[in-house]
């Protein structure tokens, strides 16, 4: 069902990752994306990988739920690294049958490539959509974009209008879920029939749906002039977002592995042996 | 032939976390040509039964006949929409799916998807619209100009268009103003004795199920309560209070009087009946 559609998945739970402050986790986020998209030294990746693997261990978020996350990349997981190994054609010959060639530089990238696209998937859903609820990531947004209101941007705004975006798509959902109904009770059929005619079964739902959007928003400013909104200024917070030292460490750690992997980039896995042997 | 529910279920989510059951093995008969009130509470599941009605939900378990064919059937797949003419289903706030751009395209909607020549539509809108008493010069109109209560008779017209041998409406009247009910229940009841079909009215309000229904089944949390005749029904007026349901007033009325000895012994629930009763009572004809 339409229902079972979930946008941005919040797990509720008390770990430090859902403690945090959402600026932290937002910042912490773009930390971890550079660093993605930076790292190419084999070193850099492991650090990437073991950063990863500590923010899935403290959110205390199940591996299931983690795994049920990166099956909708399955398939551009499996495709690249398929070929990554069939195409690369440099380095050290392991595997030969027909016109199959397969080079140790080929499974080197791959395991990169794998290991880039699951850290980049696996830390954004656990910073921003498992431990933070929608509400206090557009809180979190709100807050670290405030600097911009000095240059007369409408910060506030746009946050609320996010949070309202966020705060309907169930209700529209739903009332999707009712039109359908109406409309196929009403012999509208979306699934059969030339394109002109599902076409026109598709503007039986679009028309109400945009109705009731339009309705659901006179209804809710009228509500708000009511009770007195009136925009940003001078307005409180019902959640105060305060910055603790836990907040600082987070974020100390996080720009100290982004650190880490820039300068071992350079530094490939031999040059940590060579470190031990020397 | 009747519409029959034989020990049907539904679950919501099946087999998700989100698993709800809205009706647990309910029986009952739908009869033909007469107006039949289907009562419960919010949440008795009185909507999903209107949507196993006509197919659009499909039982977890029993059978939904419809004129001696079981409408789930695999073998009656290609016959699916036929469902949808046969049983016609207004909604809860119908005028919300009104899209079309003038009143009259919108009424005729039903019609051209069942793949009705024009003639043939036109003559079911002009029906329609007097069933319901849509006003005429509004026909070519756009829908959202309407007022709340030509709006919802719209809706009702776009269904009634269809010809639908069973005519499902759930909370026909919900919303409008007293009047605006009486006079949409009344329009139904009229449209019921002069196509001689059977009409399901869904409510909550037993003053309408008493003033319009022939017949009323009553859900209680998932489960038929009671089914009958009007007699049988407010026999026991306190149950149904118990159950959450507003007894007509008039018949608490009378309920309380009979505590007190006076004796009305016909069950009672317009006012019209209490009036006669009581004459009948003061002029000593049914003093024992
Ligand atoms: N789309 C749905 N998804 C999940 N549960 C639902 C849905 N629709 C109704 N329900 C649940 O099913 C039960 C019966 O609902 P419904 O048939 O709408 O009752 P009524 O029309 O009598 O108010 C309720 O508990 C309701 O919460
Ligand atoms: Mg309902």
């Amino acid at each position: 069902m339409i229902r079972d559609i979930t946008l941005g998945q919040y797990f509720p739970g008390n770990s430090a990752l859902h403690n945090a402050d959402p600026r932290t986790k937002i910042l912490m986020a773009i930390l971890f994306i550079a660093a993605t998209f930076t790292a190419s030294g084999t070193l850099s990746f492991i650090i990437l990988f073991l950063s990863a693997l500590v923010l899935f261990i403290v959110s205390r978020i199940s591996l299931i739920t983690v795994l049920k996350g990166l099956k909708p990349i399955l398939f551009i997981l499996i495709f690249t690294t398929f070929f990554q190994i069939l195409f690369s054609r440099s380095g050290e010959l392991l595997f030969e049958w027909w016109i199959i060639k397969i080079y140790d530089s080929g499974l080197i990238s791959a395991a990169k490539m794998i290991v880039r696209i699951i850290v980049l998937v696996v830390s954004t859903s656990v910073l921003l959509s498992y431990t933070t609820s929608p509400i206090v990531l557009t809180d979190g947004i709100e807050g670290l974009l405030k600097p911009l209101a000095k240059i007369k941007v409408p910060v506030h705004d746009f946050a609320l209008i996010m949070s309202l975006a966020l705060r309907f798509i169930p209700t529209l959902l739903e009332e999707t879920e009712k039109i359908i109904a109406a409309q196929k009770s009403r012999g509208a059929n979306f699934s059969s029939g030339s394109l002109m005619k599902r076409a026109r079964a598709l503007i039986s739902i679009f028309i109400p749906l945009l109705a009731s959007a339009i309705r659901h928003a006179l209804d809710l400013s009228e509500a708000m002039i009511c009770r007195g909104y009136r925009g940003g200024d001078g307005r409180t917070k019902l959640r105060q977002m305060k910055i603790r030292f836990s907040d600082i460490v987070w974020l100390l750690a996080s720009a100290l592995m982004f650190a880490a992997v820039i300068i071992l980039n350079k530094y490939g896995l031999s040059d940590l042996f060579g470190l031990f042997g020397a | 032939m009747p519409i029959i529910f034989d020990n049907v279920s539904y679950v919501y989510g099946e087999h998700t976390p989100f698993e709800n059951k809205a009706l647990d093995g309910v029986s009952f008969t739908i009869e033909d040509n007469m107006i039949t009130g289907l009562i419960g509470q919010t949440g008795s599941g009185k909507s999903t039964i209107a949507q196993l009605c006509n197919g659009l939900y499909k039982p977890s378990s029993g059978t939904v006949t419809v004129d001696g064919t079981d409408i789930n059937d695999k073998k009656n797949k290609k016959n699916k929409s036929q469902n949808f003419f046969r049983v016609g289903l207004v909604f809860q706030y119908p005028e919300y799916q009104l899209f079309e751009e003038t009143v009259r395209k919108d009424i005729g909607y039903g019609p051209k998807n069942m793949g009705c020549s024009d003639e043939e539509i036109a003559k079911r809108v002009a029906e329609a619209v007097r069933f319901v008493g849509f006003d005429e010069s509004r026909l070519d109109k756009s829908p959202f100009d309407l007022s709340g209560g030509q709006k919802r008779r719209a809706a009702i017209a776009g269904v009634i268009a269809m010809e639908p041998k069973y005519l499902i409406l759930d909370e026909p009247a919900a919303g409008l103003d007293p009047t605006g009910r009486d006079d949409i229940l009344t329009k139904l009841k009229q449209y019921q004795r002069e196509k001689h079909t059977s009409v399901v009215i869904i409510s909550h309000s037993m003053e309408d199920m008493a003033n319009y229904c022939d017949r009323i089944i009553v859900l209680k949390k998932g489960g038929v309560y009671k089914c009958g005749d009007k007699n049988e029904i407010f026999s026991d007026p306190m149950a149904l209070s118990s159950l959450g349901l507003s007894v007509p007033q008039i018949t608490k009325l009378i309920y309380n009087a009979n505590q007190y000895g006076v004796g009305i012994n016909e069950p009672i629930y317009t006012v019209d009946a209490a009036y006669d009763a009581v004459m009948r009572l003061i002029s000593g004809e049914d003093v024992k």
